[in-house]
């Protein structure tokens, strides 16, 4: 219970995006194209919920060992070889999939919400390994969830006509803002 | 003679660059993760420049120094870990000189790493130029980061707060505020939603600011050479 | 570039180049931890403490007494990292620092003043593990004593951000302990008193079953050694106390304190600390010394089964434990004396001794003459040592009282640095008023043991010697 519980205020009451203010570079440019979203969003969940645990994994070791100041460098690079290892199974395997992800698989490597998710669950224990279960999968899921609902709505704005300078990423900006304002409302969710 | 106005140049259009055309958060909206957390106040937002300053100078230079040394293929990890130490690095300065800033600034301290900017300056940049041109860059760069992040965060926390506050980082209780509007703060503009907009508007701004100064160029171009 | 120029291959290069480059930075960061660790440390420490002064200043509060209060092994105690009382005025109050439930992502670390009514008073966020959210949530939570948290009281606030909904629970639970805990120990709780000379003495006195301690009295000594030095009475008995340190063995001294008899024996030890190797510590805590094994100046403290660096430690304590028996009986000089003599005089049979006097000696077997009056006649007390030339490998040292016609009627060992073998026999020895000892009687040594064959007649000539001083004196 405490896992679905958890789950769903990792997608919706604390979305990465919205209340984390994460993975917004991504999220502004990948969002004008809905189909590569879905890939994105997908290829997302993968590698946040394998380096997710690994990450925490990791975590006891530096602990243990008195270093834990070299998580942040032991965790990139554990993303970095993890997306560089999918690119190639991909590139093998499934073929039409990694031509339709393109540009977008190598800069999950650079996405703030996989090095975020892995820092945030660096400090969990190991009692909590539902919190970390919950958070690993709820994270990339509220993230594409938001990537979605947020192509939709560029589907509108690119038709919509604000004052010339405004067009493109300051409008999305500001209807960002109303999205966050309207998620704010989940807050009282789970009493 | 000539090239030492042309060196000139190329040193002025490059720091230049950094701040107006190729502003990284308002032209080229790269590195927006730390953004919203660095503009929630003017603390935040001189803390977390000065941060990215660091890191981006540093890796700047290290990168450009060993752009020889290192193999091409594999320079993107290289660069990864070199950046990730830089950031560790200034998150354990700052923990122990600084500790209220590194609090405020929490975990968007080592996310400093993947922020696109520095990756980006590194790979693009300082892989193939001079240190000289990648320290400039750097300086540029960081400063067009630092005004865009006071400017929103002039904003948001004048209306968030009522005004502004300035707390001396290394002694948290030495702080000067102004607050004329105290009683009539909205909150929401130091929340998400504020961020969000905030940097919309100031984008929006920034990009009709630039227009307005490209047109100028021009004109002052076209007049040099009218025949041309 | 040459197409002759072989380079490293890739799969060796590649790798190389990345591990270079890894310890470089691995280097570089372990050396900026190094330097920055004791400082986040200390500030966090501070940040901690500086919570007590400043929540207290805020509800006007005067802090007089701060005394930490532990929790004790086994206790269940799954948030509370530090807990305090003090005094202000008339009324207790308690400081915790704790840390709250696990939140969303983390916990939070904040400290909290409670009134002896289980009522939290103040609140400060010192720092957090907790999602950014929730840590600014708990930043602004007030809780003062106008408006305190007490019991079934809850701080949740549906109108926080997102986050921090799971954060505020989570604080609940670690304020609702405390209170429970304040509510355990308010009353109850008297701090800590510091170990006065009285309680240090008094426990190592009982360890030991001496009886009620009193007339303790601080004497002040130029002893190397020793720290400090005092006497007291138990059962009827004067003792002295001291604690002391010994030299540097492997690394360090060890410290500990010790009774001493008004025989120079060390009938007490106990363990107080010190900074020698943690070999030499371990072995330290073994020693025992009772009433029943007491150490004398001639005891050794067996470091054939100590471990290797405690082989250091051992002979160093040794040495400082005779420091301290030497400054006994140098300070017991001339007293333990006379009430040697008394002692062994009553103990064959002697009554009404008075008019104790010494007497000058010119002898070079005898250590201690005098004189004395009981039941009306005189007798003399000699305190003499065997020559060690003529026992098997020392001295023996010993008592005597010597009657006026040149008797020995009685006999104490005292000590001695002979064959231990010869020192037991010595200890056999019988004399008293019914089974003297004349300038013609032998000490049988026919059933003594090897050693000991020569420490008898050694003996005997030193008996010999002092019926003849006391015999010329007549």
């Amino acid at each position: 219970m405490d896992f679905i519980i958890t789950l769903i205020s990792t997608i919706l009451v604390n979305n990465v995006v919205l209340s984390g203010y994460k993975g917004l570079c991504s999220y502004i440019g990948l969002s004008n194209n809905w189909k590569s979203s879905i890939g994105m969003g997908m290829a997302l969940t993968l590698v946040c919920f394998l380096t997710g645990l690994i990450c925490w994994g990791l975590s006891f070791i530096t602990a243990a060992l008195d270093v834990s100041y070299l998580n942040t460098v032991v965790f990139i690079l554990v993303i970095a070889s993890f997306v560089q290892m999918l690119e190639i199974v991909m590139k093998r395997f499934l073929p039409s999939l990694y031509k339709s992800l393109g540009i977008y698989l190598p800069l999950i490597t650079t996405n703030c919400v996989v090095l975020g998710l892995a820092i945030s669950v660096s400090s969990m224990g190991g009692t909590q390994w539902q919190d970390v279960l919950a958070n690993c999968l709820g994270v990339p899921l509220g993230y594409f969830m938001v990537l979605v609902i947020f192509s939709a709505m560029q589907q509108r704005l690119a038709i919509a006509n604000p004052f010339r300078t405004f067009k493109g990423q300051a409008i999305s900006f500001i209807a960002t803002a109303f999205m966050a304002m309207a998620f704010m409302g989940f807050s009282g969710l789970l009493s | 003679m000539e090239e030492n106005v042309k060196k000139k140049g190329a040193c002025k259009k490059i720091f230049l660059a950094g701040i107006l055309s190729e502003n990284p958060i308002l032209a080229l909206t790269l590195g927006l993760c730390p953004t919203i957390i660095a503009t929630q106040s003017l603390d935040n937002a001189i803390g977390m420049s000065v941060a990215v300053l660091f890191v981006l100078f540093f890796s700047n230079t290290i990168v450009s120094l060993i752009r020889k040394l290192i193999p091409s293929e594999i320079r993107i990890p290289v660069y990864i870990v070199i950046i990730a130490s830089l950031v560790t690095c200034v998150q354990l300065l700052m923990q122990a000189f600084m500790p209220t800033v590194a609090e405020s600034l929490g975990e968007f301290l080592p996310l400093i790493t993947v922020n696109c900017i520095i990756l980006g300056r590194a790979e693009a940049f300082a892989g193939k130029n001079t240190v000289g041109h990648s320290m400039l860059d750097a300086l540029g760069m960081s400063c067009g980061f630092a005004i865009a992040c006071i400017v929103i965060a002039l904003f948001r926390e004048f209306l968030g707060t009522g005004g502004w506050t300035l707390t001396n980082p290394f002694d948290s209780s030495m702080s000067v505020s102004f607050l004329p509007l105290a009683d009539y703060k909205i909150s929401l503009m130091v929340q998400a939603p504020g961020g969000f907009l905030w940097i919309g508007i100031i984008i929006g701004l920034f990009k009709l600011m630039l227009e307005k100064i490209e047109k100028r160029q021009l004109q002052k171009q076209m007049k040099l050479a009218p025949n041309k | 570039m040459s197409e002759n120029k072989k380079g490293l291959s890739t799969y060796i290069k590649y790798p190389l180049v990345l591990t270079v480059v890894c310890l470089v930075c691995g280097g570089a960061l372990a050396t900026i931890n190094y330097f920055t660790e004791p400082v986040i440390s200390e500030n966090n420490e501070k940040a901690a403490n500086q919570a007590l002064y400043d929540m207290a200043a805020k509800e006007g509060l005067n802090v007089e007494n701060i005394a930490d209060i532990p929790y004790e092994d086994g206790v269940n105690n799954p948030y509370v990292l530090v807990r305090k009382s003090f005094d202000s005025g008339d009324s207790v109050y308690y400081y915790y620092n704790a840390n709250s439930a696990m939140g969303y992502s983390g916990t939070v670390n904040f400290s909290v003043l409670a009134n002896s009514d289980a009522e939290v008073i103040s609140f400060t966020y010192i720092s957090g593990t907790e999602d950014s959210l929730g840590l600014s949530a708990a930043r602004a939570i007030s809780i003062t004593s106008n408006n305190p948290y007490a019991e079934g009281s809850s701080i949740a606030n549906y109108s926080a951000g997102a986050t921090a909904q799971k954060t505020f629970p989570a604080i609940d639970t670690a304020l609702d302990f405390i209170i429970s805990d304040v509510q355990s120990i308010a009353g109850s709780v008297t701090p800590p008193e510091p170990e006065t000379l009285e309680t240090k003495i008094t426990s190592l006195a009982t360890s030991i079953d001496l009886g009620a301690v009193s007339d303790i009295t601080e004497v002040t000594t130029e002893a190397a050694l020793v720290d400090l030095k005092a006497t007291f009475t138990a059962g009827g008995a004067s003792y002295y106390y001291y604690e002391a340190h010994s030299e540097t063995g492997f690394s360090g001294s060890v410290e500990f304190a010790l009774i001493i008899n008004s025989e120079s024996e060390i009938i007490g030890y106990k363990y107080l600390g010190g900074d020698e190797d943690s070999m030499g510590l371990g072995a330290a805590q073994t020693i025992e010394i009772t009433p029943d094994h007491p150490f004398t100046s001639e005891s050794t403290i067996d470091s054939s089964y100590a471990s290797s660096t405690a082989q250091a430690t051992f002979p160093v304590m040794e040495a400082a434990f005779k420091a301290c028996i030497a400054d006994a009986s140098s300070q017991a000089g001339e007293a333990s004396e006379e009430e040697q003599a008394q002692e062994l005089a009553e103990s064959i049979g002697l009554t009404d001794i008075s008019n104790f006097s010494q007497v000058t000696i010119t002898s070079t077997t005898i250590d201690y003459k005098a004189t004395f009056t009981a039941g009306g006649a005189s007798y003399y007390y000699y305190e003499a040592h065997s020559d060690a030339e003529a026992g098997w490998s020392g001295s023996v040292e010993f008592a005597l009282i010597i009657n006026s016609e040149n008797e020995i009627i009685g006999y104490k060992y005292l000590g001695g640095d002979e064959h231990s073998m010869g020192l037991d026999a010595a200890q056999t020895i019988e004399i008293t008023p019914d089974h003297p000892f004349t300038s013609e009687s032998t000490i049988d040594s026919s059933y003594a043991s090897a050693t000991a064959k020569k420490t008898f007649p050694a003996m005997e000539a030193a008996f010999k010697d002092c019926i003849a001083d006391a015999s010329s004196a007549q």
